[in-house]
């Protein structure tokens, strides 16, 4: 589990996070969202304990990072691709990480397996794609088998293909009970990935909760396929109709309400179905419309 | 802590510079001892002072020490290794300790080879010339030690200035100026003053004081307060380091 209690930080004038608090649970993976600069890295390095707050505090399993008894075993990052040193083949980077923390070279190849990257293991990092960088950082987190991840924007750089893949990986972790907390500017990804959202802006908390109960936040439409539209367009009054291209109507009331009138006003219905507000909408909703990065 | 210092054992052979350190202080000091040999004159060959000068060429040694100790620290910064480093091992001053321990075990290791090469090229060179060989006794042996101890503190001053400055062209550059030109400068103004001998606790010249090359303090003398910039500058350091955000 990780905690965010009360988080605080500030750069000189500038108010990264302000009074942030939220928990990310064990068995799921929780979404961090926000526009650019809303302080999700910040808040991401300083439960890492690489950023110092000004005041309140993060815990991961009940400890303060640096507190921790083997950091790899309980928590691994992704935090910026490229933290390997470029003249260093991707095997060697994972060799002086697992030399630092006891962990065997056995487990260094399992990991390079774990992200396909055993066929350029030998390579120097330089050389790299972003995609590979992202998947080396992905390996150093996963070395310790850690119980917690912590993940800042680990779909950059990868292709259709590894955006699956990296999606299966985290589902499967949290599946296997382990804390999941990623940040990512692909909504669309995010919302076939995460269990919850936590959205946050100007640094602080704007919305923390299941995906469906976010995106239910949005009013969303009621689509409706009825032979005698017009009636139905005349019964719902000042509501917002949209005539679709198929000749459907996209009803800005809830289902109840459009079916409770086309009952009483004996209209037929072939169709009546909710059209629910995508993340994006939600995303766009709550931060007034700012870039999700 | 053991397991830190093997892991930047791993990090530095993992890298092409780390043979490029090694062929630095064969070429340097190979040069050195090959000029002390061919400009010597002939009534030097074969005495004790000549064996002195020799071994000396072995300093060099202790220069690419502590350029190593420098990079060790600002390449964390330089290709952002460092944040990976503090998730590994969060108690950051843990980090810096182990990078002294490293710096002095490789400094030991440089400056014993350099002295080697550094005899080996007079021994030959005076063999094939049919000159008197080299005079090696305990002085010798006592002097080679102290070379050893110079290349350490050298190691382990640049691994406190890579610390405190992490920028690796201004540590680089800095420490190059420092001693080359600042202490100079320092040390003619004081002399103005009548005030010279202060300039010989500024920490390249207390090495040189140790190592016995110039500088105006006792060998013990310039030992100890060579150790005590080692000491202040890591310290200084590794507060640096426990307190400032990464990233």
């Amino acid at each position: 589990m990780i905690e965010v209690a009360g988080l605080t930080k500030r750069y000189g004038s500038v108010l990264a996070v302000d009074d942030l608090s939220f928990v990310a649970r064990p068995g799921l993976v929780t979404g961090f969202l926000g526009p650019n600069g809303a302080g999700k890295s910040t808040t991401l390095r300083a439960i890492l304990g690489l950023v110092r707050p000004d005041s309140g505090g993060t815990s991961i399993l009940g400890r303060r990072y640096r507190d921790l008894e083997a950091p790899i075993h309980a928590v691994g990052a992704v935090l910026e691709a490229g933290d390997a040193h470029p003249g260093r083949s991707g095997r060697n980077h994972l060799r002086t990480l697992a030399t630092a923390a006891g962990v065997s070279r056995g487990r260094v190849e399992e990991v390079l397996e774990l992200v396909e990257l055993t066929g350029a293991a030998r390579r120097r990092a330089k050389g790299y794609s972003l995609g590979m960088r992202q998947r080396l950082g992905l390996a150093a987190g996963l070395l310790g088998d850690p119980q917690v991840l912590v993940l800042d924007e680990p779909a950059n750089g990868l292709d259709p293909q590894g955006i699956r893949w990296l999606r299966d990986l985290l589902r499967s972790l949290a599946a296997e009970g382990r804390t999941v907390l990623v940040s990512s500017h692909v909504l669309a990804e995010v919302a076939q990935t995460v269990d919850e959202v936590v959205i946050i802006r100007h640094g602080r908390l704007v919305r923390h909760g299941k995906l469906a109960d976010i995106q239910a936040l949005t009013a969303g439409s009621t689509i409706v396929r009825s032979p005698d539209a017009a009636k139905l367009v005349e019964l719902v009054g000042h509501a917002d109709v949209e005539r679709m291209s198929d000749g459907r109507l996209a009803i800005s009331l809830p289902p109840e309400r459009v079916g409770e009138l086309a009952a009483a006003n004996g209209v037929v219905l072939h169709e009546l179905t909710v059209e629910r507000g995508t993340l994006e909408d939600v995303f766009l909703e709550l931060t007034g419309g700012d870039d999700p990065t | 802590m053991t397991r830190l210092v093997a892991a930047e054992l791993v990090k530095f052979r993992t890298t092409r510079a780390a043979m490029g350190y090694l062929l630095a202080v064969l070429a340097l000091v190979g040069l050195g001892a090959a000029g002390t040999v061919g400009g010597a004159k002939p009534a030097e060959l074969g005495t004790s002072g000549f064996s002195h000068d020799v071994l000396s060429a072995s300093v060099v040694a202790a220069i690419v020490v502590c350029l190593v100790g420098i990079i060790s620290v600002t390449s964390e910064w330089r290709h952002g290794t460092v944040t990976r480093t503090f998730l590994v091992t969060p108690r950051r001053v843990r980090v810096v300790v182990a990078k002294e321990l490293w710096i002095a075990l490789l400094a030991a290791f440089l400056a014993l080879v350099a002295l080697v090469v550094a005899i080996l090229v007079a021994v030959i060179w005076l063999s094939i010339d049919g000159s008197p060989s080299l005079v090696l006794g305990p002085e010798h042996a006592r002097y080679a030690g102290r070379l050893v101890l110079v290349a350490v503190l050298w190691g382990m001053f640049g691994v406190g200035i890579g610390t405190l400055v992490q920028s690796q062209t201004f540590a680089v550059v800095g420490a190059v100026i420092w001693v080359l030109l600042v202490e100079n400068l320092v040390l003619g103004l004081l002399t103005l003053v009548d005030a010279g001998g202060i300039a010989d606790y500024l920490p390249g010249r207390a090495l040189s004081s140790f190592g016995g090359t110039e500088g105006g303090l006792s060998t013990g003398a310039g030992g100890v307060v060579a150790a005590g910039w080692v000491l202040a500058l890591g310290a200084l350091g590794a507060w640096r380091v426990s307190r400032q955000d990464i990233g």
